[in-house]
């Protein structure tokens, strides 16, 4: 936990303290600025495929690429340690139980990469997002879609089976919760940006709180849990004959664990585990 | 900044570039099929100029070309042979 989490996080995790889901943030101008140039920017701004830009892409010069880098990342630098951060279905249901109202809204990283404004699997929960959201209906395309909590949770169950990952995100200037995003790569800016840069970008993209780890014993090396992994942890040996679980990779989301018929697989609490216990 | 940073930050060296001629392009609402069918979503989509209570219909492409893999699936399902790729010389 760093210490934005702790500040923020009231003794527990950050998403799971009830002052982050308060509407009082509504009242702060700084925070609904924020949220209105989100609104507005982000397919231009660096949300794409972090740390990249429209306007950077446009450079074919390396040099001025390279400035432009450096500018982004420092950039990046001055804002809160974390944007989002990977959670397994457990915590989902959590998450759920505290927030409210709770809408669908159709996908950014779907819209700028893959030009699918359809499929609604941005699940906002906060009050930011969802009061603005509608003041930008090119952003929100498709409409904002309210949701009770049991829908929230069977949809957010539905996208667990199909493979999508659960990342949780935070206002970008305070720790105001905005909602789920359910994705996988390399539709999906945040995930493909922490696999395309690797640790550094983990101010944009944190991993779980949790890391998978396989019962030896039960694994009968079907293989089965390989293609579900978005990280690339997971790998199948055939001179053991089991998977292997790249521990250091693995971002805990925990979706492997639907692959495994022999329930072999569980997540187990970074924190217990001292080799990756300080690598978000 | 040199080339140690970049490897620092895991930013490739571009090998590839992807070239969008926008004369020919029909944009990503009438046809999108780069964007669709690239398979490591090189193609991204953004609105020049997103207005408060508007819906913005002109969206530009530009291609993140660092993380392309030069496959020419784009080349292939693009209608209008609006796209090229070419190989960077050292």
């Amino acid at each position: 936990m760093c210490d934005w989490c702790q500040q923020h996080g009231d003794g527990k995790k950050w998403y799971l303290n009830v002052k982050n889901f308060s509407k009082e943030f509504l009242k702060d101008k700084a925070v609904v600025e924020a949220a209105n140039a989100f609104l507005q920017n982000l397919e231009s701004f660096g949300g794409m495929s972090p740390p990249m830009n429209a306007e950077m892409l446009n450079l074919k010069n390396d040099e001025e690429f390279s400035q432009s880098v450096e500018g982004m990342k420092q950039g990046f630098g001055s804002m809160i340690p974390h944007k989002g951060q990977v959670v397994p279905l457990e915590d989902v249901r959590k998450i759920i139980k505290l927030a409210g109202p709770i809408a669908k809204i159709s996908c950014a990283c779907r819209r700028m990469l893959r030009a699918n404004f359809e499929e609604k699997t941005c699940i906002g929960v906060g009050p930011v997002y969802l009061e603005y959201g509608k003041e930008w209906p090119d952003y929100t395309r498709g409409g904002v879609d309210y949701i009770s909590k049991e829908e929230a949770v069977e949809l957010m169950r539905e996208f667990d089976k199909k493979g999508y990952v659960h990342t949780f995100w935070m206002d970008w200037q305070s720790p105001a919760i905005v909602g789920f995003c359910n994705c996988e790569y390399p539709t999906c800016a945040a995930i493909r940006g922490r696999r395309h840069y690797g640790d550094w970008l983990n101010f944009f993209l944190r991993k779980a709180e949790y890391v998978a780890m396989h019962d030896y014993d039960k694994c009968n090396g079907c293989g089965d849990c390989v293609q579900r992994c978005q990280f690339s942890a997971i790998t199948y040996s055939p001179y053991l004959e089991k998977a292997i679980f790249d521990m250091k990779k693995c971002a805990g989301c925990g979706l492997c664990r639907n692959a495994c018929e022999q329930g072999a697989i569980k997540l187990v609490p970074r924190s217990e585990v001292p080799a990756v216990r300080s690598l978000w | 900044m040199s080339m140690e940073r970049l490897r620092e930050l895991a930013i490739p060296e571009r090998t590839v570039t992807v070239q969008i001629d926008k004369t020919k392009c029909v944009g990503p609402f009438e046809c999108g099929k780069c964007l669709k069918n690239c398979p490591a979503a090189v193609f991204i989509t953004y609105p020049k100029n997103r207005v408060r209570g508007e819906i913005c219909d002109d969206w530009d492409i530009v291609a993140d070309d660092l993380f392309c893999w030069g496959c020419g699936v784009c080349i292939e399902v693009c209608p209008k042979n609006a796209i090229t790729i070419s190989e960077l010389k050292k």
